[in-house]
């Protein structure tokens, strides 16, 4: 019991943690509590405090009301400087205890090495290779998938039905209401501003046909992946980059099960299932609140646009919104996934690469479509 | 005799809808090492949790220092907090944070001092749980299951705790490394003064290290006392535990020595 009282006094205003310099008897004198919550400051008073001295210095604790192992610190570093400056040090008056954490606090401590972190130059480098070998890798993982899924594909029987219906539920039934709401203030937002437009020209009729190719073939398709990314593909990371840190992922290997077809595999069916119907729900939404806005604020009423919607709108340039929708799924799926398995280490990591696969699966959307565009468009003349 | 460290009285705690303690009753000494024992599920680890306050109790006081913790306000909490330090069975490193940072953290959080002072202070606190220097600028996932351990013992020691609480301290460690970690924690704690806390099922710490052990089951403490008196005693979860092949062993080499 008697080491507590000795270690952690009370914390009157008298027992503040002070040194005073008896310069002509070569003495310093500690008082106080020299314990760690009442140490703030100290550090800085003895730096400013210690003059060049020399000769043998003696260094008093008789004072002090308590010492734990960081107002140790402080004495040997005031020590050590004394030392510095070619005078020799003795403390006198500790107790065993006491000098039991000087010993501690005592013996010379050498300067870490510093982690290399190389030339800005090599850093840019390596930046540059990594982000080459990236996509090297990438298609690595997409080809062990494949190798690793295909004797089932080829066998439906053989599917995890179960996880699929599961994915299934979670990226698509559960979607359905934002998706819907999003989809139906986007078509209200295109029909109120190029609605302006076309009455100024008496052409409000022509509100079908804008809608009706801009939702179905642009905006349908790519809300809806670009949603299902945010929502989905960073779950399908952060679940796989959990599994890793926690050695599920290493589990499931002993027993034989690739982690890539338990895993994988259902999460990309599901989502190639699910984003074309998605896509479709978008769709219709989308042209609902075109439809409320044409007619409420530029007369064309509800029968006008759906008589004049399959005529103005050729249903190719429903298929082109829609086939796109699984190019769009495997994508997000594929990145969601694989940026979880890169998690190896910390915590830390599980954020960074949910962040990265949510930006990487919008940004490889988005530039599918531009691809597609193109390819509709100058190829095939669509 | 003085005050214990620790003072509880009826402690009920719940996990859900599971009371998990039901009027426990404990007193621990200052200064000495007190074990916690008890069959796997007993809730030697739920008892240190509410020791250390993370579980709040469900009835009961629990008095460390003499206040109890349920009235505590923030400040109180907060500066009792800093006279506790505890070490969790899987090490609970920052991930993100190398060896020293982990250990310096607790001393950026709770004090002003100078960083260079912090540094020294994590760096002889990692010499002290037994890590080579060169340990600190690792991360947690370049330790080995005992370097880990230290780690996490060395950060529970950052600010100098009066009590220190340690789950499983010796669990998933070689029998070599077992036994160091042991005289290693008696060794801390005469040189520190400490207070420990130790929840274990290791036979050996139990019969080499402990002052004395809480044996815990059914929701309160079912004996206490040493290994010797604890291993004579009539209650029959007690017998049975003391009883087991590899405590026998344990006893074996302790009667040898």
């Amino acid at each position: 019991m008697g080491t507590q009282t000795i270690r952690r006094g009370s914390t009157s205003a008298e027992d503040e943690p002070k040194l005073r310099w008896q310069i002509a008897q070569r003495r310093v004198i500690f008082s106080g509590d020299w314990t760690l919550e009442r140490l703030a400051g100290v550090g800085r008073q003895t730096r400013r405090a210690v003059p060049m001295v020399t000769g043998a210095w003696r260094i008093s604790l008789a004072e002090i009301s308590g010492l734990d192992t960081a107002g140790a610190v402080v004495v040997q570093r005031l020590c050590r400087q004394l030392r510095a400056g070619g005078a020799s040090v003795q403390v006198e008056d500790a107790s065993l205890e006491q000098h039991a954490i000087l010993k501690l606090a005592a013996s010379e401590i050498r300067a870490l090495p510093p982690r290399a972190r190389g030339n800005p130059l090599e850093r840019l480098g390596r930046r540059v290779a990594r982000g080459w070998l990236g996509v090297i890798e990438y298609l690595a993982f997409i080809g062990r998938v494949t190798l690793d899924s295909l004797p089932r594909v080829l066998r439906p029987q053989h599917l995890r039905w179960h996880e699929i219906a599961v994915e299934l539920e979670r990226a698509g039934v559960m979607a359905i209401p934002i998706i819907g709401l999003l989809a139906f203030l986007i078509g209200i937002v295109m029909a109120y501003q190029s609605g302006d437009i076309l009455q100024a020209y008496g052409a409000n009729v022509f509100l079908v046909d804008l809608l009706g190719v801009i939702i179905l073939r642009e905006m349908g398709p790519l809300m809806t992946a670009v949603i299902v990314a945010g929502r989905t593909g960073s779950a399908y990371t952060a679940q796989i980059a959990t599994m890793q840190l926690t050695e599920e992922i290493d589990a499931l290997r002993t027993m034989g099960v690739t982690p890539f077809e338990i895993l994988v595999l259902p999460k990309m069916l599901a989502l190639v299932i699910a984003l074309p119907l998605l896509t479709l729900w978008a769709d219709a939404m989308g042209l609902l609140g075109g439809m409320l806005i044409a007619h409420l604020l530029y007369g064309v009423d509800f029968d006008l646009f759906l008589q004049r919607l399959p005529i103005a709108v050729p249903s190719t340039m429903f298929w082109l919104g829609i086939v796109k929708a699984p190019v769009f799924a495997a994508l997000i799926a594929s990145i969601g996934c694989y940026q979880g398995f890169k998690v190896r280490h910390s915590a830390d990591e599980v954020g960074r690469y949910t962040t990265i696969s949510v930006v990487q699966g919008i940004f490889w959307v988005i530039v599918a479509d531009a691809v597609f565009s193109i390819a509709f468009f100058s190829w095939l003349g669509l | 005799m003085t005050a214990p460290a620790i003072r509880i009285r009826g402690l009920v705690t719940r996990l859900g809808e599971r009371s998990v303690h039901n009027g426990l009753d404990l007193d621990v000494q200052a200064g000495r090492l007190t074990a916690i024992a008890g069959s796997s599920g007993s809730g030697k680890t739920v008892l240190l949790q509410a020791m250390a306050l993370l579980l709040p109790p469900a009835a009961g006081t629990i008095e460390i220092f003499g206040q109890t913790t349920a009235k505590l306000s923030r400040s109180d909490e907060h500066e009792l907090r800093g006279r506790m330090g505890v070490m969790f069975q899987r090490g609970a490193l920052f991930t993100g944070m190398t060896v020293l940072e982990n250990v310096a953290f607790p001393l950026l959080e709770y004090t002003a001092l100078p960083r260079s002072i912090i540094r020294e202070i994590a760096r002889i606190k990692i010499r002290l749980a037994g890590l080579a220097p060169d340990a600190a600028t690792l991360y947690p996932s370049e330790l080995s299951g005992g370097m880990t351990k230290r780690a996490a013992l060395a950060r529970s020691l950052a600010l100098d705790p009066e009590l220190l609480f340690l789950d499983e301290p010796t669990a998933g460690l070689d029998p070599v490394g077992a036994t160091a970690f042991d005289k290693l924690i008696v060794h801390l704690r005469e040189l520190l003064g400490l207070t420990v806390i130790l929840v274990t099922h290791d036979p050996v710490s139990l019969w080499e290290i402990a002052d004395e052990i809480v044996f815990i089951g059914e929701g309160s403490v079912l004996a206490s006392g040493s290994a010797h008196e604890l291993s004579r005693s009539l209650q029959p979860t007690v017998r049975h535990y003391f009883g087991g092949v590899r405590m026998q062993r344990a006893r074996a080499q302790w009667d040898q020595e």
